[in-house]
């Protein structure tokens, strides 16, 4: 029951300071409240033209005090950990409740994790700088060696730990250690005035050794050169409607975008959302399942606990096709009658926290991804992305594709410009006529941008043939 | 915070090194109202010091929200030995101290005496969300009104002696209604945003903008894949002049992720055409004295008549393209300073935008603009969009669900209009802007 305990080492916050503070939070007309602590230590390195020449650290901490009734959220932080300050947040997020007279008393009880989703011996943020520089050389010189083409090379390498602290309604203090890294190489490569970048990276809740095992940065250095290398020779991309085939792992922002966002269980709660009321009904064809799952060990998106204590969990959004479920927080699940699913998040403590994605992926089917290739006449195969929005009430999403080929007659042939694809979320996934027995998750390098706030998510797909989606080419 | 950063800097010269650092302090209330209930009352603190030191050509980082004197020594060590790992850099340093100054008065960035009250804000976001909703039977949702303010103070310094600090204020109202057609649902939304509370837009106007461009858009369908002159609102034309922006920034050319490298004194769009960052506007949200290395801040061209003038710099990259900083230097109190700009302004032109549309006989009249589609580095572009067909020098119907697409480089040798009416409510200052030609992709034909 210790590890509070860099509230009390640090802050003088002890149990009894935290318990006033929830009694507080709890006075008068109150449905629910939390105080969530945080403190978090973020490292930034950029490497450029073969050095790393800048580093940042940054340390921040803080609390907010959260205060829910009836459908109002009282919401305050600060970033001041003392009990006056603390008090002070306690009693502005309170001012939104009907006030009772008295303080509530409710005791406190210390819960350990059930599990450990990203154990680590060393948290990536206490590897030495020297060692992180050592690598970042090394990838510089490796991405250098791969093509006389290549003119400069970026690695942007970020390393956080977050240490939480949550205090619920109930009188549960929850804790939870979150490491988190993330690297992100690009190429810029250069033949007869001709510039193009390439990017690959990934990352996780890992240690840093992640990097160097199985090859990895090897590998995303031959993805970036190539990815930027194949664009050399891209012709204009087609405009207009036809067959996509998207390549598996990070294309799944397809998923993220047109079903993830629209399933959040605040736009359904407020009527907001194109698949409002669409429980139960077919919103793609019977070879689609689409899950969120934050319980996969070490993914970028996974939680032990979302940021109001819940275990996350794997939701069932689209069962074979059939509309199963949304992705809820405590709010908006408590209004709507249903089970949280353990997507409560929030970027930090000076955040209120919402319906958020974890990891959302489609899962395997039968078809051999070269055969689902061979079956298009005319199209595009789209196999790398930048990123993707949504507008949640009409449905409408995009995403941009910074790696595509035309399809011709079953052949994957002339790599196209990056080219931005349109579609509809509740149709998109009633032309998938094919799905590839070749499921992958991205390596962790999304993030998630929602009312303002970032939060770190994976996505996955298998190969897929979408028999029509908007092509936004320039040829017409 | 003064005292805080004075202690940080006597820590970094006790080192013998040099460094600069910036204090920021802020607090700020949200409100929203969603079919006139409160949904959300909000109130944030936030506070925290960063500092650089450099040791020679050798420089790092670092910042904190814990102001203990013994954090911030620790924060200053830890600093110190992260830039002794770190490579020497040519041309790292700070800005000459000579060049510093903390900018001119007058900039109005901070409201006097405006209490907003958490049940004035509720008021102001019932009435704008009120009258959004009274523009049309057929808006019958919201996705809200919000209203949020606030004020910050930044204080910057260096170890060689230089001192300054300025406070702004932010007020704004937002209204998102949403019209529910037999479950199809369409939404749009209007802000008002501005340093000073007085200078808001009333409730009843922002509510009235939100919902006719709400209502505008019920019923879009897609359109056919053609070439048709494009014609952009002040919002949407903001996406491009963020594009050009974005190319001209010293660290995108110096990486080569530029399609507008190596360019400068080249014509790239039609006379008429100027592209300029300007960080004096009176009241500009935008606006600041002095940049985030302490230089004070100056108007500056970015491109002149369709020629391009000059990039936008800090020191550093300025140093390194051998080109004086044209003090453009971003900073927020985590990470190195880089370039960015503060009021991006395209100077208007004289036509009216009905005129412009006036002007169209088949066409796309953009209202939004999505998705992540310009490549920096070669100009292409293709973006998602939604917004209004023009026929005959009309609006004739919504469309959504469309792309459009084209190189930057052909788009603005294509300008044909330059509207009168740039949006002043933004850190983006662009009117509207008719191109001869894109490529719109549809889900017809």
């Amino acid at each position: 029951m210790s590890e509070s305990h860099w509230l009390k080492r640090r802050h003088s916050l002890d149990d009894s300071i935290l318990q006033s503070a929830l009694g507080g939070a709890l006075r008068g007309n109150v449905d629910d409240a939390d105080l969530f602590f945080e403190s978090s230590q973020y490292e930034g390195l950029l490497l450029d033209e073969g050095d790393v020449q800048r580093t940042s650290l940054s340390h921040r901490e803080g609390v907010g005090a959260r205060v829910l009734s009836g459908e109002r959220t009282g919401y305050a932080h600060t970033d001041e950990l003392d009990p006056r300050r603390l008090n002070e947040a306690v009693r502005t997020a309170n001012a939104i409740a009907e006030q009772g007279n008295a303080d509530q008393s409710v005791s406190l009880s210390q819960r350990q994790g059930q599990r450990d989703l990203y154990a680590v011996g060393t948290s990536p943020i206490h590897v030495a700088l020297t060692d992180k520089i050592a690598l970042l050389d090394r990838i510089d010189i490796a991405a250098r060696g791969t093509d006389p083409r290549v003119k400069n090379v970026t690695v942007d390498l970020s390393v956080e730990h977050r240490s939480i602290v949550i205090v619920r309604a109930d009188g549960l203090v929850l804790h939870d250690e979150r490491p988190l890294m993330r690297m992100m190489i690009t190429c810029l490569v250069e033949e007869n005035g001709n510039r193009q970048t390439g990017r690959s990276g990934g990352g996780g809740r890992t240690e840093f050794g992640f990097f160097v095992e199985d090859g990895r940065w090897e590998r995303w250095v031959e993805e970036a050169v190539q990815q930027a290398v194949v664009n050399l020779d891209a012709v204009e991309a087609p405009a207009g409607k036809m067959p996509v085939v998207l390549g598996p792992g990070w294309p799944g922002v397809l998923l993220h975008e047109a079903i993830g966002h629209p399933l959040e269980g605040d736009f359904n709660r407020k009527g907001t959302s194109a698949f409002c009321g669409m429980i139960g009904q077919r919103v793609a064809t019977e070879l689609c399942t689409v899950v969120d799952d934050g319980t996969l060990p070490g993914l970028r998106g996974s939680l032990n606990i979302d940021d109001e204590g819940t275990p996350t969990e794997q939701t069932v959004l689209i069962e074979k096709g059939i509309l199963k479920g949304y992705l809820h927080d405590r709010l908006n699940a408590r209004l709507m009658g249903h089970q949280t699913t353990g997507n409560g998040r929030r970027q930090s403590f000076g955040h209120v926290p919402m319906p958020r994605m974890t990891n959302t992926f489609m899962l395997a089917g039968e078809s051999d991804p070269a055969d689902i290739l061979r079956s298009v006449k005319r199209g595009i195969y789209a196999v790398g992305f930048n990123g993707g929005q949504v507008e949640t009430a009409s449905g409408r999403f995009v995403f941009t594709a910074n790696e595509a080929y035309l399809i011709e007659d079953g052949k994957v042939t002339a790599p196209i410009r990056g080219a931005t694809l349109i579609g509809n979320g509740p149709e998109v996934l009633k032309h998938v006529s094919m799905v590839g027995h070749d499921l992958a998750l991205d390596e962790g390098v999304g993030t998630c941008g929602k009312d303002g706030q970032s939060v770190p998510v994976g996505l996955g797909l298998p190969t897929v043939r979408i028999d029509e989606m908007t092509v936004g080419g320039t040829a017409v | 915070m003064q005292e805080s950063l004075e202690h940080v800097l006597a820590r970094v010269r006790a080192a013998g090194a040099e460094g600069d650092a910036v204090a920021l302090e802020g607090v700020s209330t949200t409100v929203r109202v969603r079919l006139g209930e409160v949904d959300l009352v909000s109130q944030s603190r936030d506070r925290g010091i960063g500092v650089r030191v450099f040791h020679g050509e050798r420089s790092a980082v670092a910042s904190t929200s814990d102001l203990q004197f013994s954090a911030l020594d620790e924060l200053v060590d830890a600093t110190m030995g992260r830039a002794q790992s770190t490579a020497a850099v040519e041309h790292a340093g700070l800005p000459d101290v000579a060049l510093m100054g903390g900018g001119p008065e007058g900039l109005a960035l901070e409201g006097a005496g405006e209490n907003l009250s958490v049940e004035d804000a509720i008021q102001m976001a019932r009435a704008a969300e009120e009258s959004a909703l009274a523009v049309d039977p057929r808006l019958t949702q919201s996705s809200g009104a919000e209203v949020s303010w606030g004020q910050s103070t930044r204080t910057f310094g260096t170890s060689t002696g230089f001192q300054a600090a300025y406070t702004g204020s932010m007020h704004s109202l937002r209204v998102t209604p949403v019209a529910d057609v037999g479950g199809e649902l369409t939404r749009d939304s209007w802000a008002s945003v501005r340093r000073h509370a007085g200078d808001l837009a009333t409730p009843e106007e922002v509510g009235r903008i939100a919902g006719e461009r709400t209502a505008s858009r019920i019923g879009a369908t897609t359109a056919e894949t053609c070439r048709v002159p494009v014609v952009f609102d002040p919002r949407a034309a903001g996406r491009l002049a963020v594009a050009l922006a974005n190319a001209l920034n010293g660290y995108s050319v110096q990486r080569g992720q530029s399609f507008l490298k190596d360019r400068i004194g080249e014509r790239i769009a039609v006379p008429g055409f100027h592209l300029f960052d300007d960080p004096l506007l009176e009241r500009g949200l935008g606006s600041r004295p002095f940049d985030g290395e302490g230089l004070p801040s100056r108007r500056n061209a970015l491109i002149e008549d369709g020629v391009i003038q000059n990039y936008l710099l800090d020191t550093f990259m300025g140093r390194k393209l051998g080109l004086p900083s044209t003090h453009a230097a971003r900073r927020g109190i985590a990470g190195a300073p880089t370039a960015g700009t503060t009021n991006l302004c395209i100077a208007p032109g004289s036509a009216s935008p009905d005129e412009i549309i006036g002007s169209v006989q088949d066409g796309l009249y953009v209202t939004e603009m999505f998705g992540f589609g310009v490549n920096p580095t070669t100009g292409d572009i293709s973006q998602g969009a939604a917004g209004l067909w023009i026929r005959e020098g009309r609006i004739s119907h919504p469309v959504q669900e469309i792309t459009i697409a084209g190189h930057l480089l052909s788009l603005f040798e294509s300008l044909e209009a330059i509207g009168n009416d740039p949006h002043p409510e933004s850190t983006i200052r662009t009117p509207t802007l008719k191109f001869g030609e894109m490529t719109v992709g549809g889900g017809q034909g």
